[in-house]
């Protein structure tokens, strides 16, 4: 009367033992079958990453004018100045572009945090004598047919920037026409431009007060298993000595 | 000598019965899942990467082949460990091997198709919440032969594939005045001849690239739809016995 016999307690309990252990089973199998597809395509997506992150970079400085590994000759930099959105914390990233070992050209990431509909992300290729060298959008939320005119795809304007420099901290002409300054707006979309011209600017400035250090930082983008690995690493070591 | 030949000729005549069943079925499963039960226009199953993503042919297709993919497998995965799974736990199991599925598809997207994965975005993973795998998996696949059911898979991705291209090649006519613009992403370099420049347009037509336009040519396609079963239905007046039938997701319900 009190308790449920024996038998009666071990058939509810069973099914339950079975359908978990089953369950672990597939959970376990399924896990495997991912990881190994993951095993399997890692180099390839790495690969890929870096195939795509050398298009760009080969689009805003000429291909011709350095002759490093750029994609593994960079440093990471936590700058105030390019970033004032406080959710995005990742690192920006600066791609050194040398020939024979001399800096003649560096592409920063940045971040737009005030465009239209979220956050815009930059790159943005600046010379050694402060004169932008090209700018590309790699990412954005903006409105279709409207706001994404940034994109090289949709627009030639954000080639503009090619060869523009800043003279000092208020350049006045670093602004869209509307503000004053020397850059178009798009019909119907003066936010997204006037976003992107703020972060280049502001991209330029930093790049203007610290381009020195930012060449004595140590290369955080080595590959460590890929063919010119000696050489990466004596040039690692000996920025760090700085 | 009589004997054996009518056995032999019961035997092939049985044969053939269930041959001619079997190519019935998959008649049948081939209209269910392009037309009469359509996931996109009829069954309205993963409409929100349906209507996310189909701003271009090329985005769309991208998609439409993830999910007709993801489908097949887990289809016949479903059926091939159908024996084993216990009724209670069936439905997290099917979750897990879809989910699987996704993941390994996505990584492979990743790896040789990195354009497409990159415009569809968030999408791809969301394939897993799309209702329709689950629910041909539950509908269909834990009740049915492996060969049945990868049939299935590939009907039923054939026809949201489908909706999905029509809807994209809809809305990038009208909103960029273009086909198969960015082709080369999914199938690599020698497409970029695809690209068709179909009309010059000089402001786009914003409405049919954003959300909203997606949901009014939907409702568009599934009135088309509507029209082309009404008009069949009048030209075969001497089937009146059919009965009109809800629309299933499960066959049994």
């Amino acid at each position: 009367m009190t308790s449920l016999p024996p038998q009666k307690r071990s058939t509810f309990r069973l099914p339950i033992l079975k359908n978990s252990q089953i369950l672990a089973i597939f959970a376990i199998v399924c896990t495997a079958i991912v990881s190994l597809v993951n095993e399997l395509t890692k180099d390839k997506i790495k690969a890929q990453a870096q195939l795509q992150l050398l298009k760009t970079l080969h689009s805003i400085i000429e291909p011709s004018r350095y002759n490093n590994n750029i994609t593994q000759d960079c440093v990471s930099l936590n700058s105030a100045l390019l970033d004032h959105s406080s959710n995005n914390k990742a690192p920006h990233i600066a791609y050194i572009a040398r020939k024979n070992g001399d800096a003649i050209a560096i592409a920063i990431t940045s971040t737009a945090p005030n465009g239209y509909n979220g956050n815009i992300k930059l790159i943005v290729a600046i010379n050694m004598d402060d004169s932008i060298s090209g700018v590309r959008v790699l990412k954005h939320q903006e409105t279709p047919g409207l706001g994404d005119k940034v994109e090289l795809k949709k627009s030639d304007w954000i080639t503009r920037f090619n060869g523009k420099q800043i003279l000092s901290e208020n350049d006045s002409r670093w602004a869209v026409v509307k503000d004053g300054g020397m850059f178009d707006q798009f019909t119907g979309a003066t936010i997204t431009p006037r976003a992107v011209v703020k972060a280049v600017r502001k991209t330029l400035l930093y790049f203007k007060n610290n381009k020195q250090l930012l060449l004595k930082r140590p290369n955080n983008c080595l590959i460590k298993d890929q063919q010119p690995q000696a050489e990466n690493n004596h040039e690692n070591e000996a920025s760090n000595e700085h | 000598m009589s004997i054996d030949n009518k056995e032999l000729t019961s035997e092939s005549a049985e044969k053939l019965l269930a041959k001619q069943a079997l190519k019935a079925e998959y008649k049948e499963l081939a209209i269910q899942g392009l037309w009469k039960n359509n996931p996109g226009l009829v069954q309205l199953l993963g409409l929100c990467p349906l209507l996310a993503v189909t701003a271009t042919v090329t985005n769309a297709l991208g998609l439409g082949l993830a999910t007709l993919l993801v489908l097949v497998c887990s289809n016949a995965t479903v059926s091939a460990i159908r024996q084993w799974v216990p009724k209670e736990v069936r439905i997290p199991i099917f979750v897990l091997i879809i989910a699987a599925f996704v993941t390994c598809v996505q990584l492979l997207m990743n790896a040789y198709t990195y354009g497409i994965y990159q415009s569809l975005g968030i999408f791809l993973p969301l394939i897993v919440t799309n209702c329709a795998i689950i629910g041909r998996a539950e509908a269909y696949a834990s009740k049915n032969p492996v060969a049945q059911a990868s049939f299935d898979g590939l009907m039923m991705g054939l026809g949201f594939a489908l909706v999905l291209f029509i809807l994209g090649a809809i809305r990038e006519v009208l909103g960029q005045g273009t086909l198969f613009d960015g082709a080369h992403l999914l199938f690599g370099d020698w497409a970029s001849v695809l690209r068709i420049e179909v009309m010059q347009l000089d402001s786009q037509f914003l409405l049919a690239i954003l959300p909203p336009g997606a949901f009014i040519v939907m409702g568009f396609i599934i009135a088309l739809k509507n029209v082309i079963d009404a008009k069949l239905k009048e030209r075969q007046p001497q089937v009146t016995e059919q009965i009109i039938e809800r629309v299933r997701v499960n066959f049994e319900s």
